[in-house]
């Protein structure tokens, strides 16, 4: 049995948290369910001895549940772990002996913890390259190489065209076969295809409760978006995550229907279009609690594939996977020119009626930041409506710290917005 | 004036008398932002394929209003030259996925700096025969871009010849650092340097016939004797050799490197016989790969180490551009298989406008007394 410190861990502590929150604030307990059971499989899966494939975040994780390996993505570890007190500065300090300080926290995070011996070792590793980013694109081989573990790192073009997405099927395709000749589990398609179907199912309702958070008021609040991400990226095609999304669903259409929002007096409609502050997501309730400022979509838990059409064919489940990732926020903003992220921030803050941007530039998201004035003017430009946009480090309060981050929210709230 | 002074001038002036030349001559000159982009293609067109560089920028006020502190020196550097007027000469650029930076650059390039043509190579970022298929389709469509925007037929015929005339700077190069590989080598790494930059500066059927003169004149010089080492460099974009003559003017020779603007830029040949555009693809997907390759790196470690064979070389010097994600990611790995092969390595981080050179010197200094 291969068990380590971080994963053993944050299973031990969400499971307490979990149980903490359901006596405590009830109300508020289906936020936690998503990580909790998260590291519950990871737990059972690694403590069965499966083989453990790290995966990057942004490849969707269907076909690892269709495999029966065990699968981990470091990237959601830290950001789970960034939440806890102690947070990731051990694991960034001990990688900031070996690499720049600028590498992307959840990068560092990784590196970190396998310095420190603190996370299974995988049987191999599963990443992207050029989606979304260098870092990412870098620190997953060369983990690879420092581990003398195989890795595959599926190429990702720079066009969003078909040519581009046969090729990244292709791509797909191919990742899965390596994956089979290194861990000799095999891909089960009878049970891919029952895993897409529960995927379909989860996203129909991520569609759904996307549109009904359009309405005014919003009826659910920046909270919901921003753990639904993460729900959505570590849980897609199990069972709970069709249950979980359909009870939020209930909860959001009821609101609607009683003409209730997320908070009792709405007075603020914001689009957060870069990362949420995965360090404390508590700053979001603040905004809501203290000014009726309600995130109503976060660019980057903005899911919009549609559900896979042709469950009936392999080919065309491995197709819509891979279109799937491709679509994954972030990558489909990141990995290509800027009008496609541009056009979604301009298209958001319209539909979402939103009376303002926020842009968190997490600082390592140096692609981001390299078009954040474009983006900011023409937002501006487009819709008459200001962008704050100030740097922070979404996973590591050291850089910039919540009190700060309050200031600067509550000054564009009370200048700008009031 | 020699040839090769007149090529340590052509590299350091932009716009230099070779563009001031072709502009005279009333033909159109294309910028390009990364050595992974098939020059040759351009030079078929009857186009000077011009390599964005950022010498001489001393300050980046435009820029820094357009991006951020977090994007890297030598680009912000770039686009402030664009942005003050410096490259209204290009009549176009081509750009290609290389890095965060540079891709997203071009994006505010797009925007804000007025060049006529644009043109964007999606470039995979592994070695196989399916990239090399995409990368080959990619540069057909570069090729039918051109024609379209310039009015030009890239005949396969002129095609072939540009790969030829290029087949010869790059054979010419290697002579060049032929001449390194001796004990006393007749050149220092800052001209080497440059001369490579100048390659990048000028049309290459001028700087072939330069280059052929200069290397007559440096095989007649007497070698360079009394440095403390021999010395590689490698790392982020180094367009500018101060760097290069700090060390040397601290004692060390840099007889070898693994930069874009150095070897990596012209070490693999272009086939001559077959279809010269996948010739091209394959040549240029498989040239000693830039961490933008992100799973080359057994293959980029072999050709650090044959350098280091091949030129006797006692110490690496690994340049980090702040906030260069790829050379910063994979120095971590970089540096503990060099130790293991017992090749010392001196890691410096800095900015694109050599700022801290007090720093650097010290930590230079103390890395050759360190090798002895």
């Amino acid at each position: 049995m291969v068990q380590a410190a971080v994963i053993e861990s944050v299973h031990q502590r969400m499971q307490g948290i979990l149980g903490h929150v359901k006596t405590k604030y009830p109300e508020r307990a289906w936020m936690y369910e998503p990580p909790a059971k998260y590291f519950e499989l990871l737990h059972e899966d690694i403590a069965l001895g499966k083989k453990v494939v790290w995966y990057f975040f942004l490849l969707t994780p269907e076909i690892f549940r269709a495999m029966d390996i065990a699968t981990c993505s470091p990237e959601y570890v830290a950001a789970i772990v960034a939440a806890f007190p102690d947070g990731i500065k051990k694991y960034v300090d001990v990688a900031e002996e070996k690499v720049p300080d600028h590498i992307c926290a959840v990068n560092k995070f990784t590196i970190g913890a396998i310095l420190s011996g603190d996370v299974p070792r995988p049987d191999m590793i599963l990443h992207t390259i050029g989606h979304p980013c260098d870092s990412s694109s870098v620190t997953h081989p060369m983990l690879a190489n420092y581990l003398k573990v195989p890795d595959f790192g599926l190429d990702t073009p720079y066009w969003d065209t078909p040519r581009s997405y046969k090729y990244f099927a292709e791509e797909f395709a191919r990742a899965i076969t390596f994956m089979e000749e290194q861990t000799g589990c095999k891909m089960d398609f009878d049970r891919l295809k029952e895993v897409a179907e529960y995927s379909n199912r989860a996203q129909e309702y991520v569609l759904k409760i996307a549109e009904l958070r359009k309405k005014v008021p919003c009826p659910m609040g920046g909270r919901a978006s921003a753990v639904t991400g993460g729900a959505v990226m570590g849980l897609a095609g199990t069972p709970f995550l069709v249950d979980w999304m359909a009870r939020q669903y209930e909860v959001a259409r009821a609101r609607v229907e009683r003409g209730e929002g997320a908070v009792p007096n709405e007075r603020i409609r914001l689009v957060w279009i870069w990362v949420p502050n995965y360090f404390d997501l508590g700053i979001l309730d603040w905004m809501e609690q203290k000014y009726g400022a309600v995130c109503v979509m976060d660019l980057l838990n903005h899911y919009i594939n549609r559900p896979i059409e042709g469950l009936s064919s392999k080919e065309k489940i491995l197709e819509g996977l891979a279109r799937k990732t491709l679509d994954y926020p972030m990558g489909r903003h990141g990995r290509g020119p800027v009008e496609p992220y541009l056009n979604e921030c301009i298209n958001l803050c319209r539909e979402y009626k939103a009376d303002a941007a926020v842009f968190a530039g997490h600082v390592g998201c140096k692609y981001g930041w390299a078009t954040a004035k474009i983006v900011r003017d023409a937002i501006h430009q487009e819709l008459g409506i200001p962008t704050l946009s100030f740097e922070v480090d979404a996973f590591d309060p050291r850089v910039t710290s919540l009190e700060t981050i309050k200031e600067k929210l509550a000054q564009f709230f009370e200048t700008l917005l009031l | 004036m020699k040839a090769s002074e007149q090529l340590l001038e052509l590299a350091r002036e932009t716009p230099n008398d070779a563009v001031k030349r072709w502009k005279q001559q009333g033909k159109k000159i294309v910028g390009f932002f990364c050595s992974y982009v098939p020059e040759e293609l351009v030079h078929a067109a009857d186009l000077f394929p011009f390599r964005v560089k950022a010498r001489g920028c001393t300050e980046t006020p435009l820029a820094d209003s357009l991006m951020a502190q977090v994007n890297c020196s030598f680009v912000r550097a770039c686009l402030q030259l664009a942005l003050q007027g410096d490259y209204k000469f290009l009549d176009g650029v081509v750009s290609l996925n290389s890095c965060d930076h540079i891709r997203r650059m071009y994006d505010v390039w797009r925007y804000r700096v007025d060049t006529p043509y644009h043109h964007f190579l999606s470039v995979p970022h592994k070695v196989s025969e399916e990239a090399v298929a995409w990368y080959r389709d990619e540069v057909s469509a570069f090729k039918g871009n051109l024609e379209k925007a310039f009015g030009v037929d890239i005949t396969t015929k002129r095609l072939r010849e540009a790969i030829s005339v290029y087949n010869e700077t790059r054979r010419l190069l290697h002579s060049l650092y032929d001449l390194r590989r001796s004990d006393n080598p007749p050149i220092s790494g800052t001209e080497v340097h440059d001369i490579v930059v100048a390659a990048t500066a000028m049309p290459k059927e001028e700087y072939n016939e330069l280059l052929t003169k200069a290397l007559q004149e440096i095989g007649g010089r007497k070698g360079i004797s009394g440095h403390s080492a021999r010395l590689m460099v490698l790392g982020s974009v180094l367009d500018d050799p101060s760097l290069v003559s700090v060390v040397e003017e601290l004692g060390g020779l840099v007889v070898a490197d693994a930069l874009c603007f150095g070897s990596r830029y012209f070490w693999e040949s272009v086939k001559e016989v077959g279809d010269p555009v996948e010739n091209l693809a394959r040549s240029y997907l498989k040239r000693p790969a830039c961490p933008r390759m992100a799973t080359e790196h057994p293959s980029r470690m072999e050709y650090i180490k044959m350098m280091v064979k091949d030129f006797a070389v006692d110490g690496i010097i690994l340049e980090r551009i702040r906030y260069c994600d790829l050379w910063g990611g994979v120095s971590m790995v970089l540096q503990k298989e060099l130790d293991e092969a017992g090749i010392p390595v001196l890691v410096l981080d800095r900015e694109y406008i050599l700022s801290g050179v007090g720093q650097i010197r010290t930590r230079v200094q103390a890395f050759l007394e360190m090798m002895g």
